[in-house]
């Protein structure tokens, strides 16, 4: 079309020169020809042309990228960037030990969603227990409001029994009793016991948490009285009937019955680390930070008591998800899960979990160091990351198997190869191959903070398009040395129930159980 | 497969074809005279004078009686490019559906190959 219309541009011009020379009056009328001339060229650019519906991008953006979604032509990139409107739809970032996948990576998104969404609120999780990287988002002025540490002193309390009673049993459900370990039978029948019991506990509307639980299940007189306050709360009769139904069942058998739930539930029961898990009036309300836009980090080192505090987290976003996806709570601002080297916290529920914060504005981001970490959760996870995350990021890796997953994540290309042969009759062969964009050889050759990525990007006309760069992460500028720990203090257990300090006979704090006796 | 770089000649060929048949010397065959000189005057006449007013037509007669061979040829060559102008959006079809249809028979035949 455009040398159409330098053509007829041409013509035109010599024409009116011609007519210019011989006559003077059709000159003038060539003339008139410019202007229609202008016009189509004029709709062409305005017209024509699909309009702009946004001219400037925000997000991360990448210095020094280097455009390589065809990898045999690759070209600087300075405007790359991972855009705003795709942080939502998840991060996945994939890096050995040391490829700067904490400091680098998950600092960078965390001040990012700082910068693109600074009315919202996010929960950082540490699967390392390296104090430095809290000290590191400090350090970098991003706000944190809440510090949970399943071992530092100076740890936010929390109760994992707040909410809605319904809930709680769904949460339970999960993280108590499960779904491989056991038969049908009795996971049914634990869960039975959590629906019958559970609503006689919430009945008082006191602040109830799971040390009470367990007291209620195990101790006779603590059942006898949670029923008495039940009963005073005129809670329906039919909750009462099931609730009595099962107390009338003698202590032994009703405690074989569930005796592997009690196991699990007297990890977030017993010793002064699961006192920060059981305040009646806790400094950490999970319902609140995702409603009031906190932001809260997890300081979880791996032990087996950090993976079942981290797995009753996370189920406790999830009933936060599920409230968001009901209206139940507001989704307007987006709460990000930023999950760092996470490979040994993933349970068997935690894809329907990712799936849920998904659809409820709740975005993910999660480092891990290899394929086989994803492969623990179930053997479609890592493909399912691949689908779901629009956003991969790929650090060094060292592994084969991850170096080939990380290939995956980055695509196939295809590749045209004509030759041409002076003795064939036909003269020109073609063919066309498909292959991984990168080796696995460029993976392992990455130099610390230095990463492939493959996103989508948005252009001015409103189409999407696949961009993969390589690129090295900026050093962030941080005052680690300004960024204090927060504040030592002691766990106080708060005003509730009260039923586990009443059976265990000790002195306890204002409670509701020794009022209900003395009235 | 058929490129724009094949289709070039195509491209230029009327144009070039059409300047060339202008050019040519002129021969007497009996009494018939053929030519440069006979191909030049007739797109003249049918391309160019009888779109002019008759007093400007007479006018271009005269001149064009008294100038010389390279004003004639130049007068030529304008006319053959408005015509071409005109006839460019057919031949810009005709190549772009010739490069359609071989480039679809090289995918048939790849796609019979990775069969």
């Amino acid at each position: 079309m455009n040398i159409f219309l330098a053509l007829i541009t041409v013509v035109f011009l010599v024409d009116i020169i011609f007519f210019a020379i011989f006559f003077d009056r059709y000159a003038v009328l060539g003339l008139l020809l410019l202007p229609i001339l202008a016009g189509f060229l004029y709709m062409r650019q305005h017209v024509l042309k699909p309009k702009a519906i946004r001219r400037s991008f925000v997000g991360w953006r990448l210095p020094n990228a280097i455009d390589v979604s065809i990898p045999d032509r690759p070209k600087p990139a300075p405007d790359a960037l991972i855009q705003d409107c795709f942080f939502d739809q998840g991060i996945l970032v994939i890096g050995a030990r040391g490829s700067g996948k904490t400091k680098s990576a998950n600092l960078g998104i965390l001040k990012t969603l700082d910068d693109i969404w600074p009315q919202s609120g996010f929960a950082q999780f540490d699967g390392k227990g390296d104090l430095d990287f809290y000290k590191d988002i400090v350090g970098a002025g991003i706000r944190l409001d809440r510090f949970f540490s399943s071992e530092m002193p100076y740890s936010c309390s929390t109760n994992l029994l707040e909410g809605d009673v319904h809930d709680n049993i769904d949460l339970l459900a999960n993280i108590l009793v499960g779904k491989s370990n056991n038969t049908d039978y009795y996971s049914d029948a634990q869960i039975s016991v959590l629906q019958k019991v559970m609503p006689i506990l919430f009945a008082s509307g006191e602040p109830v948490n799971l040390r009470d639980l367990y007291a209620m299940l195990t101790n006779d007189d603590a059942a006898i009285n949670v029923m008495r306050l039940a009963q005073a709360s005129n809670v329906d009769e039919s909750i009462l009937n099931f609730a009595r139904e099962y107390f009338e069942i003698p202590l032994f058998n009703r405690v074989m019955e569930i005796k592997g739930m009690l196991n699990k539930l007297f990890t977030f029961c017993s010793g002064p680390m699961a006192d920060r898990l059981n305040a009646y009036q806790p400094d950490l309300s999970i319902a609140q930070a995702v409603a009031n836009n906190e932001r809260v980090f997890f300081h979880l080192p791996l032990s087996e008591f950090s993976k079942r505090v981290a797995e009753a987290f996370t189920e406790k976003f999830e009933v936060e998800a599920s409230r968001r996806q009901k209206k139940l709570a507001s989704s307007e601002h987006p709460f990000s899960l930023s999950f760092d080297d996470w490979g040994e916290f993933i349970y068997e529920g935690f894809e329907p979990f990712a799936a849920r914060c998904r659809s409820a504005n709740m975005p993910l981001m999660f480092s891990f160091q290899s394929r086989a970490q994803l492969d623990a959760v179930n053997p479609t996870f890592a493909d399912t990351m691949d689908d779901h995350m629009t956003t991969k990021i790929v650090m060094r890796v060292n592994g084969d198997y991850t170096s080939r997953y990380a290939a995956q994540l980055m695509g196939r290309y295809d590749s045209v190869n004509a030759s041409i042969s002076e003795h064939s009759s036909e003269g020109v062969s073609m063919g066309v191959q498909s292959t991984d964009r990168f080796s696995t050889h460029d993976f392992r050759d990455l130099a610390k903070g230095e990463a492939f990525t493959s996103t989508v990007i948005e252009d001015e006309f409103g189409r999407t398009r696949n961009k993969l760069y390589r690129f090295r992460f900026p050093l962030i500028d941080t005052n680690v040395a300004n960024a204090a720990m927060p504040e030592p203090h002691p766990i106080n257990e708060g005003y509730g129930l009260g039923l586990w300090s009443h059976c265990k006979g000790e002195q306890p704090h204002h409670n509701v159980i020794l009022e209900s006796e003395a009235v | 497969m058929v490129t724009w770089f094949n289709m070039l000649p195509i491209l230029i060929s009327p144009v070039v074809i059409y300047v060339l048949l202008g050019t040519l010397p002129d021969m007497q065959f009996d009494d018939v005279l053929i030519g440069g000189t006979f191909v030049r005057e007739w797109c003249v006449d049918q391309f160019f004078l009888r779109f002019l007013a008759d007093d400007y037509a007479q006018s271009f007669v005269d001149w064009y009686r008294h100038s010389s061979l390279g004003n004639h040829l130049a007068v030529h060559g304008l006319i053959g490019l408005n015509l071409y102008v005109l006839f460019f959006p057919i031949i810009y079809l005709y190549a772009t559906s010739m490069i359609r249809f071989s480039k679809w028979k090289a995918k048939s035949k790849l796609t019979q190959l990775n069969r």
